[in-house]
């Protein structure tokens, strides 16, 4: 464990016993004036913006990261509870479109320091080798700037700080775990057995969630509410894997505070942020600039930062910035079963099968898809049973027979679509400030998976014995809107995740992910952002 | 050993398999009633040192060996096995080795119960939650059959030695 | 609206009978018991409804959740503090006004629909034209008095189900175990899956054939 607490000591900074959060550490931050002109300002603290602020404060540069949210304490702020959960999600104003409009909110955004990975499931998944060349061997999506050996020890240190659980995993390029397979909910038997009997391979893992103690964050205890935010302190997210050790080395992090623009030099050079703070419009000065705020929010600040320079939104010469915004196609199929379930219980994210992740030409469609255990909680749930059509009474009788259901969700590759995007739509926030619209139409290769997948969750339920299945259709996780790639006319940013136009400007989140394959995108975000972090210590910043 | 039983084995007497334990019997009777059985109790310390060092090997593992002293009675492990093995062998060993081994098992079996306890109230509750977390947490008692291991070690080191057949 | 007898639901016939979540409470943080128990309490008053969109918007809800009697669910309540509070989803459809004028649209639609057929406001029908008129909405394609049928139908849902399902007295009805930190789950495989103090269930039955039946037959009687 040395190695690990040597790169990053968080989960030795937090507090022994009941105390899930370190008050001292927080007290103690370093805090900057506004004029002080700091190394970089990080817009957005989730797994992208958390990953790089620590990276940097620990390599002494001067950081500060903002947010948007609260600087969370899950003793004080966080339930063991559904509805008492609103408040991890953004719920700021924002509008959806399209043909196949994507619901955000509770579905994929974050708020807060820790970001989506507060309330996300857990799954931490490499993407395989062949989802970096997609569009050479498959002709659909896009060919990374980078190849997956560029990655790959990011994934493993990330991998090593989160930790994460699971058996070796055989697919894409085959790997180990640092934390063993969680025991399983039944829900998680049921879906083992039903790929036994297919000749299907599953695994438990790779979830996020410590299987024993790790520094001081204690072993998981099994309850279930890994989507309402872990108060275990088990579950991974940045505030308590990345946040800790960034405080402890100098970085600062401002909660509360909501960047508004990025602001252009005339040297066509990034000076600092502007930001909200207690009603206040207030500016950053800042040697370079790193924004992370997620597929909707990136496009939208950048868009929003218009200036003389960049009419048509910052880093937007080549009508880039906002497209090709991608969700994963994530219906969730559960099956009836005698005996009781009661998938309430053990975190919900439990076993895993990539056997369909690559292209299978009998499928009608490239690429593929991956299938979870899920697990929805009553609330979750009962929208299944109402997708179905029901209500009043079939409702009510219906969710009485919940503790006898078990629930699969199918991760399918949707592809990166021009058409897919985010704009700015006519209507403001509180700040004044035009909000993100996010229109979003599948193709038909994105049926088509969509269609295979839940004919394979319906046959391993069914293979398990389940009477019945239930298919809800829905969307999962949110990547792309300023892709990475090899030059200015493909893409926003490069391969160390600059930006093109910009030269201390830098996207660190997972909009700049070309493709986003079958995975759980989360790991990929934090590899991306440390590997960028090594960039910019390497070269200083320089241009 | 061979010739010991065909020593006692009654005049006249067929040689069979039923009459051969009975004699085994007695005559670890005998020897346990003089305090002779230190060769027995050193291989009995050795086969129970790979029985319960596996099954910690094995829990330690599914709670991904996260604190390193989960790898001490794993690393002690062959180290009493050998030493058991050697007490069976060699009296020297069993007065020496044996005992040095078994009592550092015996330390480690009752720190690792210290470690336990431990564990157990630094879960989300602690000890205010006694009964949840004693049955989740780390096996309160478990270590203590790792130090019961090394005293069967130590009482064969202190036992007389079954006279050499 | 009369269903078959055989169709009849089975509602009121308790599947965990005796189960109390809430002898569990002292098993909870505070926080959490907090929230949880806050529920219990007595509800707020109403605020974003006017009296005229209340008498509308109760038997709704009552329909939507099937809550024929009392002790009701405060489901109302919990609806218009949300409402009040503009707390929102964290999206809105292009199509679809926000939430908070979604609902007092979709009042008055559905008022408007029930003088249309009956001649009398939604509040004055029986519970089976209102279920009726809801049907409708329900099976309704695209535009339902200027609002798009489906995603209208979704966000009644989604409401109802998100404050409903949010009160024990909803999880005593489920068998759901409800807060779990500090204490967790213990009994969670095939072979136990019932912690101690779970209670077992009565008269389970699949209701996927069932409800589909049901779903049928309410549409025949059209």
């Amino acid at each position: 464990m040395n190695r690990v607490r040597r790169r990053n000591e968080s989960a030795w900074l937090i507090p022994k016993g009941d105390e899930r959060t370190n008050h001292r550490l927080r007290a103690d931050m370093r805090r900057f004036e506004d004029a002080d002109e700091v190394d970089v300002a990080v817009v957005g603290c989730g797994a992208g913006g958390g990953v790089l602020t620590q990276r940097l404060a620990r390599a002494g540069w001067k950081v500060v990261a903002f947010d948007a949210g609260p600087f969370w304490d899950p003793d004080a702020d966080w339930v063991s509870d559904e509805a008492g959960s609103h408040h991890l999600y953004w719920t700021e104003p924002r509008v959806i479109g399209g043909d196949d409009p994507v619901p955000l909110g509770n579905n994929n955004s974050g708020r807060g320091v820790g970001g989506s990975m507060v309330h996300f499931a857990g799954y931490a998944p490499r993407f395989h080798p062949s989802d970096f060349r997609t569009y050479s061997t498959d002709g659909v999506g896009f060919d990374w700037p980078i190849c997956y050996d560029d990655l790959e020890p990011y994934y493993r240190q990330m991998e090593e700080e989160l930790p994460v659980a699971g058996q070796r995993w055989p697919w894409g390029k085959p790997h180990s775990y640092p934390h063993s397979p969680h025991p399983l909910g039944v829900d998680g038997e049921l879906f083992l057995l039903g790929c036994q009997r297919l000749g299907i391979d599953a695994r438990v893992g790779p979830v996020a969630i410590t299987n024993g103690r790790f520094g001081n964050r204690p072993h998981c205890i099994y309850r279930g509410f890994c989507l309402q935010g872990c108060k275990v302190n088990a579950k991974a997210s940045p505030l308590i894997t990345h946040v800790p050790d960034a405080l402890a080395h100098g970085a600062e992090i401002r909660p509360n505070s909501f960047v508004s623009r990025v602001a252009i030099g005339e040297d066509g050079r990034a000076a600092g942020v502007v930001y909200w703070k207690d009603g206040k419009e207030r500016f950053q000065r800042a040697r370079a600039v790193a924004v992370a705020g997620y597929s909707i929010e990136t496009p939208r600040l950048l868009l929003n930062s218009a200036c003389e320079r960049f009419p048509d939104g910052l880093c937007n010469d080549h009508d880039l910035v906002g497209r090709f915004v991608m969700v994963q196609g994530a219906a969730q199929t559960a099956g009836r079963f005698e005996h009781e379930v009661r998938m309430y219980k053990t975190p919900p994210p439990g076993v895993s099968t990539e056997a369909f992740y690559e292209t299978d030409e009998t499928r009608g469609a490239k690429r593929g898809f991956s299938i979870q255990t899920v697990a929805p909680l009553p609330i979750a749930w009962a929208e299944h049973v109402a997708s179905e059509g029901h209500w009043g009474h079939v409702l009510r009788e219906y969710m009485k027979d919940y503790i006898h259901w078990a629930s699969l969700g199918v991760l399918c590759e949707f592809l990166p679509l021009a058409h897919n995007r985010v704009v700015l739509a006519d209507e403001t926030d509180r700040h004044g400030l035009p909000v993100a619209k996010f229109l979003y139409s599948q193709c038909d290769n994105d049926k088509a998976l969509m269609k295979a997948g839940t004919q394979a969750m319906k046959e391993i339920l069914a293979a398990a014995e389940a009477d019945d299945t239930v298919t809800i259709n829905r969307y999962a996780h949110l990547v792309g809107g300023c892709r990475m790639s090899a030059d200015e006319r493909s893409g926003v940013v490069d391969h160390t995740l600059r930006t093109f136009a910009v030269p201390n400007l830098y996207i660190t989140d997972g909009s700049v992910l070309p493709t986003q394959g079958a995975a759980n995108p989360a790991l990929t975000i934090m590899a991306l952002a440390a590997r960028a972090a090594d960039h910019l210590i390497a070269t200083g910043g320089r241009s | 050993m061979t010739l010991t039983i065909r020593r006692t084995r009654p005049r006249g007497h067929p040689a069979g398999n039923g009459a051969e334990v009975v004699h085994l019997l007695d005559r670890l009777v005998r020897n346990v009633e003089h305090g002779r059985f230190e060769r027995a109790l050193s291989a009995l310390t050795a086969a129970a040192a790979v029985v319960t060092g596996t099954e910690i090997f094995l829990e330690h593992d599914s709670a991904s060996f996260s604190n390193r002293m989960m790898w001490v009675p794993i690393a002690l492990t062959p180290l009493v096995t050998a030493a058991g093995i050697g007490g069976v062998f060699s009296k020297r060993i069993a007065k020496t080795a044996l005992p040095a081994v078994s009592a550092v098992v015996v330390a480690n079996g009752l720190q690792g119960t210290y470690l336990h306890m431990r564990g157990i109230g630094e879960r989300p509750g602690g000890w205010r939650l006694p009964r949840y977390n004693i049955e989740m947490g780390p096996p309160l008692l478990a270590p203590l059959l790792f130090t019961m291991v090394g005293g069967m070690g130590i009482l064969a080191a202190i036992l007389r030695r079954e006279a050499r057949g | 609206m009369s269903v078959d007898p055989d169709l009849a639901h089975p509602a009121g016939r308790p599947r965990y009978p005796g189960y109390n979540v809430l002898d569990q409470a002292r098993h909870w943080d505070d926080v959490t018991k907090g929230v949880v128990l806050g529920r219990l309490g007595p509800p707020p008053p109403i605020r974003f409804f006017s009296p005229d969109e209340e008498a509308i918007v109760r038997p709704l809800v009552d329909r939507l959740l099937g809550m024929d009697e009392e002790p009701r669910v405060p489901v109302v309540e919990m609806l218009d503090a949300q409402l009040t509070e503009r707390i929102g989803p964290g999206y809105r459809h292009d199509d679809m006004p926000d939430d908070w004028d979604a609902w007092k649209k979709s009042l008055k639609a559905l008022d408007d629909e029930s003088r249309h057929v009956y001649a009398a406001g939604f509040a004055d029908l029986t519970p089976g034209q209102q279920r009726d008129i809801l049907q409708k909405v329900q099976d309704t394609d695209g535009d339902w008095r200027g609002l798009p049928a489906a995603k209208l139908w979704t966000l009644w849902m989604r409401s109802v189900c998100q404050h409903f399902y949010a009160h024990p007295w909803a999880w005593n009805e489920i068998g759901f175990g409800g807060p779990a930190y500090p204490r967790g789950y213990k009994d969670h495989t095939l072979k136990s899956s019932r912690e101690p103090w779970e209670v077992a269930e009565v008269d389970a039955f699949d209701p996927e054939p069932w409800a589909q039946r049901v779903e049928k037959a309410k549409r025949r009687q059209q």
